[in-house]
């Protein structure tokens, strides 16, 4: 069916009527009729089987469940490793051990111990048994099919149903005890593969033939996870229950939704998390020798400050995200402000570092200074490699197995990093790396290992200039500019969001154009996340199965079940 | 190296009925015996004949090679003894023919995509031992592929009228005024290695452009996903884009062993140096060193430099995928990566096609590999950098640490993608 803009289109093309045509052109233009970058025709993503994470895992129980039992409870998945710049990524190609199996079941025996507990089952069992001595297998099933559905992000079928009543039933029999039974058999529920990890569950697309897509529970749950960072709820169920997800609107409604609701600001949280390495925080430490004001609390802290600073800026205030890079504005603490070395009152309050500080952007924070040196001394090299490895999704290699340390260590009586890094220069093979990093990082030399501010090092006054691909800079003002309008920082979080999306990490190969597409609306937007994230969350790409997918990313096999499926399918 | 896929045809019709009768030494005369046999097995290493002539790992010379040329494919063939389909059946008069004249035992023209243009140089006591050691290698039964050359280039008569006009029959003369050592040099290049084949640019008929004989050629040739892009060979002369900066040890360790202090093989020249030249004698490898280093300057054209702001999106660029294997300085490491400056003859030549596609798939490296301290291979770019960023960052590297191999251009490298 032709749009008003398409008919506006025909009337204005060669053939049409001359004398109208450039009147309706302008109309066209006027009209907002620009539809701007067309997604790629042969957009699509893997199907993936990934692991929980165990944020992921808290969150989806907490929903369902209540903060109180997922407090309680240690998410029980193994870490996971990074790939290509995220955890989540990483969660695509892990597996599980037997130990962690067992972890996996100590904590689906604890949480299902909290729901059926005196204290949480007349809220969390939506029925009461005949009686407590007594299997009731239609409490039980009215239990396990509600609560089910939401573990398992999707109905279930009615063998499975039986299979879980019929637990219910015989150890209710079994301990004279209905809520022991229906607690075994969310225990079954809580360590089946299809909970603990989330499995990518393919169709035959109508509107392609010979085409796949994700079906409807499948695509919800990359939804969610993706914006929310946990399961569906009930309503997002619905909509992939009565088909709503697969029709264009549908789905525009769905994500609306999701994009204004309080949650996205835990998903977006994990996102900024995950991108910014900032689990490296857990093992984190400063010399207290040479920084005592910096504790556990102040890097936990610094950790707050910028979660919090990003959020207000992308999703409270919808500013640009390369703005992220040059903004004085952020929250700040009690423990924070020892450092940064300014007043503050109790608590988080918004703060705005004043014109002429040093203090510009997230490269100036605390949390990026502190996490990217040594516990004793700053880093320009580790500062350099994470700017471009976290913001601008470039590699920097590891360094030669046979590098030789002590020259940098005999460097001489030098005052300066600037002066003992020289080395680097003069050393053909560090030289080509440390060309990629150094440079970036002596620009933040007027910040200590602990992110404190200082003009001079060890009396000598520090300089500070230097040069990002290509743009020369005097000082950390100059630095923090040409990050912000680097042509790889929109691109980089693009890249990154696609993956955490999508569930794994994005192949050059196949993803370049529609990378491509979306930074390009991205830039016409504003540079504006929540509209990128709209933009991911409903294109062609993200529900569509790639078809030519490589065997190392064909992860469900040819019955649909994932190999961990064996071994932690306990029934 | 793969041959003349440049291949050229002409329009006229001829008798194509000219024979060579060998003035002194009817080949059907000589006796075949085993240390002609072994000088024959060597000079098929020399001339490289197992690379085209066998396409398949159970098919020693029985030919079946495709060769894309700008007038179709044309196949390779069975050079095997066997009668049906090979050589079984030839005289030692008939092989003369066909090596010296290009032509068939029937009296056909042969298409130069066999390098009789330069296998014409080849003395006949040498190709006697050539025909003694082919007919001596296994019968293979394997009918040779129908050529897929279109109208009008499958008439074989119309090589007549090339032939009079580019080909130059005749055995290789030596040269008094140059020593021994020189003149085994120069028949090894120009008759039974065929050098020119490849690193010699070639006219609009296809034809090797005689005055720019050895400054550069282009083929085409597989890359490593097994699609067939241009490539191109560099110039072999002494020009700064050539064996300028090479001292003769270098020409010839590179002959020898396939890498020397300024590059490494890949790509079409692996099986040149694994099939033929490393097996040659030192004396031989040397000599072809002497007489390649002998060859005068002489530079194709070369391309203006690029703009300073390409050429600084270029060097960042560099610096960020390049330089920490290749180092800023351009010289590489024997660790990390080949030298880029100071001769690098794939980084200079005046035709970028080669450069292009080693950044485009990465290098395919010689199977068996050669003995390496690399800590890792090079990597592809393929679908990391687009084409203005490869054009940026190559045209870079030939104005960097000496080079002066001109700009190369987005269109280039989308040609060669």
């Amino acid at each position: 069916m032709l749009t008003y803009c398409d008919k506006l289109r025909i009337s204005s093309a060669p053939g049409g009527r001359l004398l109208i045509a450039p009147v309706l052109a302008a109309v066209l233009l006027l009209a907002g009729c620009s539809r701007g970058p067309v997604e790629p025709e042969d957009s699509a993503s893997p199907l993936r089987v990934r692991l929980m994470s165990g944020q992921q895992y808290s969150n989806t129980i907490a929903q369902i469940f209540g903060a109180d039992i997922s407090d309680s409870v240690a998410p029980p998945l193994p870490p996971l490793t990074r790939t290509d710049g995220l955890l989540a990524s990483g969660a695509a190609f892990v597996g599980v051990t037997a130990d962690q199996i067992q972890q996996i079941q100590q904590a689906a025996v604890s949480v299902a111990a909290k729901v059926v507990d005196e204290q949480h089952r007349d809220y969390l069992i939506p029925c009461k048994p005949v009686s407590v001595t007594e299997a009731d297998a239609a409490c039980a099933a009215r239990f396990l099919r509600e609560t089910g559905r939401l573990l398992y992000r999707r109905p279930l079928d009615e063998t499975r149903m039986a299979e879980l009543v019929g637990v219910a039933d015989a150890a209710a029999d079994q301990t004279e005890d209905f809520y022991a039974g229906l607690g075994l058999a969310l225990e079954a529920i809580l360590i089946s593969a299809e909970v603990v990890f989330i499995i990518d569950v393919s169709e035959p697309d109508p509107a392609r033939p010979g085409q796949e897509r994700l079906d409807a529970y499948s695509l919800a749950s990359r939804l969610s996870f993706f914006l929310w960072n946990a399961a569906p709820d009930d309503e997002l169920l619905l909509a992939a229950e009565s088909g709503e997800l697969h029709i264009r609107e549908g789905l525009q409604r769905s994500v609306d939704r999701m994009l204004v609701s309080s949650r996205l600001e835990d998903g977006m949280r994990a996102f900024f998390d995950d991108m910014m390495e900032f689990d490296e925080f857990g093992s984190l430490a400063k010399d207290p020798i040479v920084y005592p004001m910096v504790t556990g609390a102040t890097l936990s802290d610094a950790r707050e400050q910028t979660l919090r600073t990003v959020i207000d800026h992308v999703l409270t205030r919808r500013l640009d995200y390369r703005d992220l890079f040059t903004t004085r504005r952020t929250f700040m603490s009690m423990n924070l402000a020892a450092v940064y070395g300014t007043p503050t009152a109790n608590g988080w309050v918004p703060y705005e570092f004043p014109e002429g500080s040093s203090r510009r952007g997230l490269l100036t924070q605390v949390s990026f200074l502190a996490a990217h040196s040594h516990a004793v001394r700053s880093s320009p090299t580790l500062r350099g490699k994470a700017l471009r490895e976290l913001f601008l999704c470039q590699k920097v290699p590891a360094p030669p197995p046979n590098v030789d340390f002590s020259l940098l260590e005999d460097a001489g009586d030098v005052a300066t990093a600037r002066e003992r890094l020289q080395i680097h220069n003069t050393t053909p093979s560090c030289a080509g790396c440390h060309l990629i990093m150094d440079p970036m990082g002596l620009a933040l030399e007027n910040f200590d290992g602990a992110g404190r501010y200082r003009a001079t090092e060890n009396g000598v006054a520090l300089d500070t200039s230097g040069e990002l691909d290509g743009v020369i800079y005097e000082d950390v003002d100059g630095l923090t500019r040409a990050m912000r309008d680097h042509p790889k920082l929109p691109y980089c979080l693009v890249n990154r969001l696609y993956a955490y999306g999508t569930g794994g990490p994005v192949s050059l190969r196949y993803d370049r154009e529609i990378l491509a597409h979306f930074l390009e609306r991205f830039a016409r937007h504003g540079y504006k996340v929540p509209d990128l994230l709209r933009d991911i969350a409903l294109s062609r790409a993200f529900s569509q199965v790639r078809s030519d997918q490589r065997p190392a990313e064909t992860v469900v096999n040819a019955t649909g079940k994932s190999p961990a499926r064996i071994a932690l399918d306990l029934q | 190296m793969l041959l003349v896929v440049t291949a050229i045809m002409f329009l006229q019709a001829d008798d194509a009925s000219r024979t060579y009768a060998s003035p002194t030494n009817s080949t059907d005369s000589v006796a075949v015996v085993g240390p002609q046999i072994e000088r024959g097995k060597y000079l098929a290493l020399a001339g490289n004949c197992a690379s085209c002539h066998t396409a398949r790992s159970d098919g020693f010379m029985a030919g079946g090679l495709a060769f894309e040329t700008p007038f179709g494919k044309i196949y390779s063939t069975n050079i095997t003894p066997d009668v049906e389909t090979g050589i079984g059946d030839w005289t030692g008069e008939q092989f003369l023919n066909s090596m010296r004249q290009g032509v068939r035992p029937n009296g056909e023209h042969l298409y130069p995509v066999f390098p009789y243009t330069a296998f014409t140089k080849v003395t006949d006591e040498d190709v006697a031992a050539l025909f003694a050691y082919l007919q001596s290698i296994p019968a293979i039964r394997q009918e040779a592929s129908e050529n897929e050359l279109w109208f009008p280039f499958n008439q074989r008569s119309l090589m007549s009228i090339w032939k009079a006009m580019f080909f130059d029959e005749g055995v290789y003369k030596e040269d008094n005024a140059k020593s021994a050592e020189w003149n085994r040099g120069a028949y090894l290049v120009e008759a039974l290695a065929h050098c020119g084949a490849c690193h010699s640019p070639r006219n609009y008929l296809g034809a090797e452009h005689s005055a720019m004989a050895m400054t550069g050629g282009v083929y085409t040739d597989k890359v490593p996903n097994g699609t067939l892009r241009p490539w191109s060979a560099p110039n072999l002369t002494s020009a700064p884009s050539g064996l300028g900066l090479w001292p003769l040890e270098e020409v010839a360790a590179y002959l020898k062993t396939g890498r020397n202090s300024y590059v490494e093989t890949f790509g079409p020249m692996n099986e040149v140096i694994l099939n033929s030249t490393r097996h040659l004698s030192d004396g031989d490898v040397n000599a072809m060193a002497v007489y390649l280093k002998s060859l005068p300057p002489n530079e194709a054209h070369t391309r203006a430099t690029a703009k300073n702001s390409v050429l600084g999106m270029g060097r960042t660029l560099y610096n960020l995928h390049c330089g920490t294997c290749h180092l800023p300085t351009g010289l590489g490491d024997e660790e990390s990566a080949p030298r880029l400056g100071g001769g690098s003859l794939v980084v200079r030549a005046s035709n970028p096609a080669s450069l292009i596609n080693v950044i485009l798939d990465g290098p395919e490296l010689p199977d068996p590999p050669l003995p390496t301290r690399r800590r890792k291979p090079m990597e592809d770019f393929r679908y990391i950098l687009d084409d203005e960023e490869i054009a940026a960052l190559a045209s870079y590297l030939r104005s960097a640490w000496g080079n002066t191999g001109g700009e190369v251009t987005a269109k280039q490298v989308a040609e060669q993608r």
